[in-house]
């Protein structure tokens, strides 16, 4: 009976279209993939963390940075995001469901076989071992023989299908599926990055699968597109997965935007400031994306005037990035913040997004990013965006949206503790990373000798790690416990404002009886006063 | 397209500030295997790819026999 309940179960997750489960099943199949890519950063931290350290060989190392990479991008970052946009877009717009259900649940399978796939490449011993960009003349087969790189390049190909199906499902539910009288102005602002990300994924992975396939084509079958000696162009390589590799920046940035856009007003008690200036720079910041790419590739010796031309497209990428960071900070202005675990990590977002933004910006400067290519610096930069933005905006979504999934509160206890060690630890392992850069110290290298002025920066950097590692253990923990013992959220326990928070928590198979009548950007809070709507005020 | 979406199946019953149903009326999304068939036929192609060419014939025959049924398939409950 038991056997039949779990097989029953079992399959019904197999076969199931509803947006919320393959919303879920996106999450925990990113959280478990989060635990191997922690897992191998760890290994690189400690086999950095001093001098001619022995815990992996040279080429163990390559294996485990280039599957970090990857992972966190493809197999944690992307699909955590999708997952949460997969849960909550149609509940947000009043929908009963995405547009193509069974190319949701197509969706998913094509990530989680992706991943599958590529981790199946340690069994073999063949795990991808040359970094997560695959640069060529490097990746070809005179240059990495055996499969390591052919399992990358083939599951890159299978998760770009993920992406795409996903992306058009997306663009498709959000522009067709809203609920009576949401406008595209009145849109929540998650549901505007989703929108916008779903955009930058249709038109930037298409050049990495133009790039895989030729990549592909001159492993497999003898092509010479990279292979400079027989008259290839190894610079084609890093155009074509640049060309994506920047809007992947954003794709993995701009839905932990539309968190804490989410999550600021809620928690300063405010309706968020300049709405349409917040709504329009996702679109700009979507537009400009796609004009930085060079930018990665100063170093290999651009045309003064492209030089100039990536430098200033990536000063101006600034501009409406800053508007967010701005527009979040005059909503907290004057609000009555309260301090609960989603409010923390948004804050925390905020804070180190900026660090990461200001440090972005000195790397656009040709003449400083000669000098730090290549290095720890360029390494701290991006996890400052990507780690102290993108992994923060998915945590304070996640504890903010936990009630509505399971119908219990996490604890927020718990949340602010997980939160302290993460921050401490996010930053003590990151910042010393800035100055073993400048020190000189390049990325991806094993070991290094003593006496470079690179030990105790490495040193700190590995203290950090183990607040990381207590941070993630606390999160699970709080993650399991409260499925059981979390307070009973009922339908909108932080007193919110979108309609995601009108339906029961957990919501129904069909997530609304009754579809909504929109007539305000806070259409929940029109339903709880109605005394004083926003319709009256003209949003 | 940018003015809300005004579906006529969907406004059957305007009250309270919502558009209400009856419970029979409402069909969601029926489950369906060939997702994940025609998702395992792709892997089985990039498995044949490291393999063998025939296993790469046998997985677009997958995806192919796989994609025709889903086609086939009743969308809704």
């Amino acid at each position: 009976m038991a056997r039949r309940a779990l097989r029953e179960g079992l399959w019904s997750w197999i076969t199931t279209t509803d947006h919320k489960r393959i919303g879920l099943m996106y999450i925990l199949t990113a959280f478990a993939f989060l635990v191997f890519a922690v897992s191998e950063a760890t290994l690189m931290r400690l086999q950095t963390s001093r001098p001619l350290n022995t815990v992996l060989g040279p080429e163990q190392y390559n294996q485990v940075f280039t599957m970090h990479g990857t992972t966190m991008v493809f197999l944690f970052g992307m699909p955590i995001l999708i997952g949460l946009g997969n849960y909550m877009v149609p509940l947000m717009i009043g929908a009963r469901d995405m547009a193509f259900p069974r190319l949701n649940a197509f969706g998913y399978w094509m990530f989680l076989f992706g991943g599958l796939f590529l981790y199946s490449s340690f069994l073999f011993g063949a795990a991808p071992n040359a970094g997560w960009f695959a640069y060529v003349p490097l990746t070809i087969t005179q240059y990495t023989p055996g499969r390591n790189l052919d399992f990358w390049v083939i599951a890159i190909q299978m998760l770009g299908i993920s992406s795409i199906t996903g992306s058009i499902n997306m663009v498709v539910t959000a522009l067709r599926m809203r609920a009576p009288g949401m406008t595209i102005n009145r849109l929540p602002l998650f549901v505007w990055t989703q929108l916008v990300t779903a955009f930058l994924i249709l038109f930037a992975i298409p050049s990495l699968t133009a790039a895989s396939a030729l990549l592909m084509l001159d492993r497999f079958l003898g092509t010479v597109f990279y292979d400079p000696a027989a008259g290839g162009d190894a610079l084609l390589w890093q155009h074509l997965f640049w060309a994506f590799g920047h809007p992947e920046v954003y794709i993995l940035v701009l839905p932990a935007m539309g968190v804490v856009s989410e999550v600021v007003p809620v928690f300063s008690r405010k309706p968020l400031f300049g709405y349409i200036f917040v709504a329009w720079s996702s679109v700009a910041i979507g537009f400009l994306g796609f004009l930085v790419w060079a930018h990665h590739m100063f170093a290999v010796g651009l045309h003064p005037v492209l030089q100039a031309f990536f430098a200033a497209t990536s000063f101006i990428i600034a501009v409406p990035t800053s508007v967010k960071i701005f527009n979040w900070l005059a909503t907290m202005w004057g609000g009555r913040i309260r301090l609960h675990a989603p409010m923390l990590f948004a804050i925390g977002f905020i804070g180190q997004f900026v660090i990461g933004g200001l440090t972005g910006i000195s790397v656009a400067i040709v003449p400083f990013d000669w000098q730090v290519t290549d290095s720890y610096y360029v390494v701290a930069h991006f996890h400052y965006t990507l780690f102290g933005g993108t992994v923060f905006g998915v945590l304070a979504g996640i504890h903010y949206w936990y009630p509505k999934a399971t119908g219990r509160m996490m604890s927020d206890r718990l949340g602010q503790l997980q939160f302290w060690l993460l921050f401490i630890g996010f930053n003590v392992t990151f910042m010393p990373l800035h100055l073993v850069g400048l020190l000189g110290m390049p990325r991806r290298t094993y070991t290094y000798l003593p006496g470079l002025g690179w030990e105790l920066p490495n040193a700190v950097s590995m203290f950090g790690v183990l607040f990381i590692l207590s941070s993630f253990i606390v999160f699970f923990y709080n993650l399991l416990v409260s499925l059981r013992r979390g307070r009973i959220a009922g339908n909108d326990p932080w007193d919110a404002w979108t309609l995601e928070w009108q339906t029961a928590s957990p919501p129904p198979a069909h997530n609304f009886d009754a579809i909504p009548l929109v007539t305000s950007r806070r259409p929940l809070w029109d339903i709880k006063h109605p005394e004083n709507p926003d319709s009256l005020r003209g949003h | 397209m940018f003015e809300g979406r005004e579906d006529q199946t969907m406004a059957n019953n305007v009250a309270g500030g919502a558009v209400s149903h009856d419970a029979a009326e409402i069909h969601m999304p029926a489950p369906s295997y060939w997702p994940i068939v025609v998702a395992a036929g792709i892997t089985v192609v990039a498995v044949g790819f490291l393999i063998h060419p025939i296993v790469v014939v046998a997985g677009v025959l997958i995806v192919i026999a796989s994609i025709i049924a889903w086609g086939m398939e009743e969308s809704h409950a």
